[in-house]
């Protein structure tokens, strides 16, 4: 059934910001609205849609909403995203109307190009206002632009900005107040005759050239330090090195910088577990706080530390504008497995977990390059992984030194990820190979933005952002799971004269029996099958279970003592290394699953994507058990 | 119109015309004209949009290790990462420097 939609315009009036990609946009929406932003979708399709309101209109009792709309090129989409900024002028989007005035965001130090946008805005006859962006930068490379011979030749109101700087929006804010909207209508009447929108790029380029020419301005001034950058950054094998080198650092640090953090929080746990085992009289609620809440939540949140500075390196990369240039190298190799530079994006967002990655996928114009993206990126090694990883690795990998400087289980843990990465490729390489669609000619025409030195606020906001997502995971699905599984390894309790610990009798015992029987072939016991179980609703839970399962098994011992040294007694190294094996492919998280059903509008999808990884997942366990018991003989 | 006399100028002196696809690294060339293959006519557009549009400054500032493939050029002031086959629909002339 196809679901009517209700065409509901809130009051007030609408502002929308329009620019090309990598134009300050963003940072002077952020300028605009303060912290009064709302992050939605928008109706029927999943792209983000950013409003907010204007902070400080005058008069006070003005409501004015803004709109952030994805950037775009021109009015003519090749992009889901694109399509949205082009709809919303139009006057045709779902669930939101046109707006009264478009203010079209210019890079100033790229006048050439953004103008052809505003010519474009300016046919579809709504009022508009260009908002000169970046200024600083332009004057600080010789580029004079007079704003008033500006606004005569396009013959739109121009005022200049800086987004990057704390009162940078204000000459706009105070042109936006200086209007008076016809809100009492609420909405824009739709013009008899349709807007002039036929695409005349080449018209339109003579006329920015024209304008250019008057104002003294078509002279190019390139940005000579990112160039002086790209020669190294781009270069076929420096360029290759670095990215090589700045991927492997990446990974070393995950391990090495988080060791004494890491220490820190497990002694706090460690202390918190032994308090209250110390106050409190033995009854159910100690072993629900000490056995359930505190050994499993302890042992998930202990990897922050490793989420954090993975997600360092990550958005660093992402403000400096190095990921285009590292999609662009990696371009060649990926299109070797019938997808372009554009899916690296993505994927490496996959790296801290496949749900940003698989929306980051919107930005993949091709729609079949899009699917096989948002198919493989449960692949990549998502942060919560990293726990289950660094648990096994940390119990049954040695730590040395290799050649003098590498830590040899960051290693394994390359390898890993490494392993994820192949599997990926793998996929990719049989879709292409077995789709007529993987062999058409699909176009990259990606842009390597100028350099920006990434700003601490905006790493510290990324960071602190991603942190809290992450606290609300642990405090919210991961306690719930980690309570109920406390229950179901505690009831029914041991009968009277039994010998075996308490977990064995319960429910929990029951279902890893029954799990066992299945997971045998690959070496799992059944400890690791229960476990399993609320892992699929987050991978990092499984951890955490491991922890409940093997604190209630150890019949009254220390049980908030770490994990580690437990499983590395009790498991062979065979079943370590199937359960690491198991974790790089298995489909272990629903959420993803979710995500990747709203991504793509049906249960295919996501069905076929479980499927799939829980097949390769038991094949990879299967082989690495069976290879890893023949070599141990 | 300066563009038009550009465009003009290449095509009837008989000016050497080459494809993007060929040109020597960091020398400076200008658009001039933008034809796509038969099998994606959308190109086109997609390149205009991004500036590829006749007269404008156009120079190949680096390429892929393998094959060539993907190239990155300088377009006006813009970088953008294209591949042979979309370099291939763009014609270019060099620009002669005056002393």
């Amino acid at each position: 059934m196809k679901k009517s939609v209700i065409h509901f315009h809130p009051q007030g009036t609408l502002i929308a910001l329009v620019g090309n990609p990598n134009c300050g946009k963003s940072a002077l929406f952020n300028l605009l609205t303060g912290s009064s932003q709302k992050v939605a979708n928008y109706a029927g399709v999943t792209v983000e849609r950013k409003e907010g309101l204007l902070t400080a209109s005058v008069p006070a009792a003005r409501a004015i909403r803004v709109l952030d709309l994805p950037g775009a090129y021109s009015l003519n989409p090749r992009s889901p995203d694109e399509k949205v900024t082009t709809d919303v002028l139009y006057g045709r989007a779902l669930g939101e109307r046109q707006p009264d005035l478009v203010v079209v965001v210019v890079d100033a130090t790229n006048l050439r190009r953004t103008l052809r946008l505003v010519l474009a805005v300016k046919r579809l006859g709504i009022p508009c206002v260009v908002a000169l962006n970046m200024t600083d930068v332009a004057e600080s490379r010789g580029i004079h632009v007079d704003v008033n011979a500006l606004s005569q030749a396009l013959a739109v109101p121009v005022v200049t900005t800086i987004g990057v700087k704390a009162d940078g929006e204000a000459a706009l804010r105070t042109f936006i107040n200086a209007q008076t909207f016809d809100s009492a209508t609420g909405n824009v009447t739709p013009a008899n005759s349709p807007p002039n929108t036929s695409v005349n790029t080449a018209g339109d380029h003579q006329t920015i050239q024209l304008i250019l020419h008057q104002l003294g301005l078509d002279k190019l001034v390139p940005h000579t330090t990112s160039d002086q950058i790209d020669r190294v950054v781009l270069h076929p094998l420096w360029g290759s090195m670095l990215l090589l080198a700045i991927l492997f650092l990446m990974f070393q640090a995950v391990f090495s910088w988080a060791a004494v953090p890491m220490e820190a929080i497990k002694f706090a746990t460690g202390w918190l577990a032994e308090v209250v085992t110390n106050n409190m009289a033995d009854h159910w609620v100690r072993s629900l706080i000490v056995d359930g809440i505190v050994a499993g939540l302890g042992g998930v949140i202990v990897f922050l530390p490793q989420i954090l500075i993975l997600f360092f390196f990550i958005l660093v990369l992402e403000e400096s504008g190095y990921l285009p240039r590292a999609a662009f190298l990696l371009d060649r190799l990926m299109g070797s497995v019938g997808l372009s530079g554009r899916s690296f994006i993505p994927l490496l967002s996959s790296f801290a977990c496949a749900i940003p990655g698989i929306m980051a996928a919107r930005t993949i114009a091709n729609p079949r390059d899009r699917i096989v993206t948002i198919m493989i990126a449960p692949l990549m090694t998502c942060s919560a992984r990293l726990p289950v990883y660094a648990l096994l690795i940390g119990a049954f990998i040695a730590e040395r030194e290799v050649a003098g400087i590498f830590s040899f289980q960051g290693l394994v843990l390359f390898t890993l990820y490494l392993a994820g990465i192949f599997g990926a490729m793998a996929v990719a390489w049989c879709l292409k190979t077995f789709t007529r669609s993987g062999r058409l000619p699909r176009p990259l025409m990606m842009e390597l933005p100028n350099y920006h030195w990434p700003t601490v606020r905006g790493i510290a906001i990324g960071l602190w952002q991603r942190a809290l997502i992450f606290i609300k995971r642990v405090g919210g699905i991961i306690l719930l799971l980690t309570i109920l599984l406390w229950f179901l390894a505690s009831v029914p309790g041991p009968p009277d004269g039994a010998t075996g610990a308490a977990i064995e009798y319960s429910l929990a015992g029951t279902i890893g029996r029954v799990l066992a029987v299945i997971f045998a072939p690959i070496g799992f016991n059944w400890q690791i099958c229960i476990a399993l179980v609320p892992g699929m609703a987050a991978r990092e839970v499984a951890v955490a279970s491991l922890g409940t399962v093997y604190a209630l098994s150890a019949a009254g011992s220390d049980t908030a003592a770490a994990l580690s040294p437990l499983i590395a007694n009790q498991w062979s190294l065979a079943t370590a290394l199937s359960l690491l094996a198991w974790f790089v492919f298995a489909p272990q998280c629903l959420s993803t699953l979710a995500t990747v059903k709203r991504e793509t509008g049906g249960w295919k999808m996501p069905l076929l994507m479980a499927g799939y990884l829980f097949a390769l997942a038991y094949l990879a366990s299967f082989v690495t058990y069976r290879v890893a018991i023949y070599f141990s003989q | 119109m300066r563009t038009k006399l550009i465009y003009n100028t290449a095509m009837e002196n008989n000016v050497k015309t080459r494809l993007l696809s060929e040109v020597t690294l960091n020398t400076l060339h200008r658009v001039v004209e933008v034809i796509a293959p038969p099998s994606s006519p959308e190109w086109t557009s997609l390149l205009q949009e991004i500036g590829f549009l006749p007269g404008e400054q156009v120079a190949v500032s680096a390429v892929g290790m393998f094959g060539g493939d993907p190239l990155v050029v300088k377009i006006g002031v813009s970088s953008f990462a294209i591949r042979l086959a979309e370099a291939r629909c763009i014609t270019v002339t060099p620009i002669i420097h005056q002393a």
